[in-house]
């Protein structure tokens, strides 16, 4: 009975060691981010159609770029990106810019966001629910 | 209708018994075939939601393959560019093209898509161009696509819809997918057979599986082993539309002989488990009311029994139930109150009612008995026969009444001088009575006799008619002392004899007959002293 119930509680605890693990490696996005504007999938559609001079950049990596991703969006990793290549992608301050990267459980974008921030744009977007609110609202994919 | 007054308590409470038994193990049976049917329903029930998430799982990958076939076609150059062209010159010959090329070259998912066919429309949703078919499609876009694609706003138009719908008792599956990317200029229709991909779900859920089209066709049978067996539980799921109408109906098989197998097996422990248990408290049952009742009711109709042959003396144990107790009591005392009423009614048949000594009848068969009594034992017998005198002019005198009284005070005297128990006075008939004296020789009896003549004399009783004045009586007396040859009417016959010769002797006196009715003895008599009797 003893041997039993300390299994239990062996599991339990394995169970709940996962769970706190798991939940560590796997933050959430912040709610917002200063100076950026947080937006949803319909708002990416409606951007796209009135600002032709958009960047959209897609903070993922090349392989999940490649598999699909928001037609007309840049691939640039986060942890690659320079302000010297932002520079050339936009060259005015007040260029508006796009971020997204996988959802709302993936930091690239915020990040991303962030460093633009600092390098001084004015008008960013942040598509926090990023590329899986896209799929799931079933919207066109490039591939 | 059934007798049941022909039928003992055993009998009828063994059959009960038995019948109660018999309806356990029948119950037994019934709730175990309950049970298979529950088990089976409950396991269809399950299945069927196995078999509704691997249909959804296979029309989700059927939806990914057609988006994908979708996208290819519209990246394609030809494609885009006799788009261009159909845009510019409004001539949509390449674009018919574009539109049959996957069907005469093929496609990248050509082995898992059965693809029927390709349209494209308006961004007002309306037909512009669309391959050939053998199937009459209508012209339009199905009724499920349309309810979701139209009246849509803004970005929602560019959205992906899809469904499932039917055509002729056959099912299709179509996408409607924007074209122009972000810059929407119409829709692509891309639309499939999905009989083929169902095929699938043969593979996820392990179990063979048959596709019904709506008219009950069958499109696909089992290529599996166990399809025709005969212990295959059929699970249907109807596959329905985006518009919640049937389209195709799936029928999996499930394997259950080891189920079955399992079954006979509980069962047969069970009922085998419930014929035990219930012949034991049959057994238990029957033991108890063997106890506490068959043997209580069979001991009181035993008794019962007796108590009808006659023998009134019976009394019947009370140690039983409370019910029987009752009973047990209620006859034992209707039992004593009987016993009481015949003791009564034989005292009233035995004595006389006036003078309350033995009757006629009573002293007929006590003298037999003494008589056999005495042939036994070689003892003699005697006999005393007494008359009250002049009794006729007593009651004329004295009238009825008093003549009533005479006769008691008479008992009154036999009683007094009867003093050994086997002494039987009696009342003979009229003023006659007799003295039955066992075990008593000639002198004794005279001694009697001239006793009660004595005693007459003292008691005085007064008789006006009689020159005397007192109430007086004759007696005969006879001794048997060779009783077998001295039956008892020959002793009353003597002692009658001796009576007659007493009264012919003038009365108040005694004679003495002897075994052959002639008498020897005569207290005062003379021969010539005969006077006629009363």
């Amino acid at each position: 009975m003893n041997k039993r119930n300390g299994s239990l509680i062996a599991l339990c605890a394995g169970l709940l060691f996962y769970a706190a693990t798991a939940a560590a490696e796997k933050p959430y996005a912040p709610d917002s981010i200063a100076g950026t504007t947080r937006i949803t999938a319909e708002t990416v559609v409606n951007l796209a159609a009135t600002l032709p001079d958009l960047v959209i950049i897609d903070s993922r990596h090349a392989e999940a770029f490649a598999k699909g991703h928001i037609e007309g969006a840049r691939n640039l990793l986060d942890n690659d990106m320079r302000r010297a290549d932002m520079a050339r992608l936009a060259p005015k301050p007040d260029t508006p810019l796009l971020f997204y990267c996988d959802g709302e459980r993936c930091l690239r974008s915020s990040h991303a966001a962030k460093l633009a921030v600092e390098w001084g744009y004015t008008r960013i977007y942040w598509f926090r629910g990023g590329w899986q609110e896209w799929i799931d609202k079933r919207l066109p994919v490039t591939r | 209708m059934l007798r049941i007054n022909h039928i003992s308590l055993r009998t009828l409470m063994v059959s009960l018994v038995a019948l109660l038994a018999l309806l356990a193990v029948l119950a037994q049976i019934m709730a175990a075939q309950y049970f298979r049917g529950a088990a089976f329903t409950a396991q269809r029930q399950s299945l069927i939601y196995v078999v509704e998430m691997a249909s959804a799982e296979v029309l989700g990958q059927l939806e990914a393959q057609l988006v994908q076939l979708g996208s290819e076609i519209q990246a394609r150059a030809e494609f885009r560019d006799a788009l261009g062209h159909l845009q510019r010159t409004g001539e949509p010959g390449a674009l018919q093209a574009a539109l049959q090329d996957p069907f005469e070259h093929g496609f990248a998912n050509e082995r898992t898509t059965d693809l029927v066919r390709l349209r494209v429309f308006d961004t007002q949703l309306q037909p512009v161009l669309g391959s050939t078919s053998a199937i009459a499609f209508p012209p339009g876009l199905p009724a499920g696509l349309l309810k979701q694609a139209r009246h849509r706003e803004g970005a929602d138009r560019l959205k992906m819809v899809s469904a499932l719908w039917p055509l002729n008792e056959r099912a299709y599956y179509s996408v409607l997918l924007p074209i122009g990317g972000l810059r929407l200029l119409g829709y692509l229709e891309v639309t499939a057979n999905p009989t083929h991909n169902l095929r699938a779900i043969e593979a996820m859920t392990q179990m063979p599986l048959t596709i019904h089209d709506g008219a009950g066709h069958t499109l696909e049978s089992s290529t599996r082993d166990g399809a025709n067996r005969a212990d295959m539980l059929p699970v249907e799921y109807i596959l329905h539309g985006s518009e919640n109408e049937p389209v195709l109906r799936l029928v999996s098989l499930s394997d259950v002989s080891q189920f079955n197998q399992d079954w006979q097996q509980t069962a047969w422990l069970a009922v085998i488990a419930v014929i035990v248990l219930v012949g034991l408290a049959a057994l238990l049952v029957l033991a108890i009311l063997n106890r506490f009742v068959f043997r209580p009711v069979d001991s009181m109709k035993r008794e019962m029994a007796r108590f009808a042959a006659g023998d009134q003396s019976v009394i019947v144990g009370t140690n039983m139930l409370s019910e029987f107790a009752v009973l047990a009591d209620t006859f034992n005392a209707m039992s004593r109150e009987l016993a009481a009423k015949i003791e009564q009614l034989k005292q009233l048949s035995r004595y006389d009612s006036l003078t309350h000594l033995a009757n006629r009848q009573y002293f007929d068969v006590c003298i037999k008995q003494e008589w056999q009594r005495a042939l036994r034992s070689h003892e003699p017998i005697s006999l005393l026969m007494i008359d009250v005198d002049h009794f006729k002019r007593y009651n004329d005198y004295y009238g009825h009444v008093g003549g009533d009284n005479c006769l008691r005070a008479v008992a009154d005297i036999l009683r007094q001088v009867a003093k050994r128990s086997t002494d039987l006075p009696a009342r003979y008939g009229g003023e006659e009575f007799v003295l039955l004296l066992p075990n008593t020789p000639v002198p004794s009896a005279i001694a009697l006799a001239d006793e009660i003549l004595a005693l007459f004399k003292q008691q005085n009783l007064p008789h006006a008619a009689t020159e005397l004045g007192y109430v007086s009586v004759s007696i005969g007396v006879t001794t048997c002392y060779t009783v077998d040859t001295c039956p008892p009417t020959r002793l009353i016959e003597s002692a009658d004899h001796a009576l007659y010769e007493a009264k012919h002797a003038g009365r108040n006196r005694l004679a003495v007959a002897g075994e052959d009715g002639v008498t020897n003895k005569c207290t005062g008599c003379s021969d010539s002293a005969v006077h006629e009797a009363d």
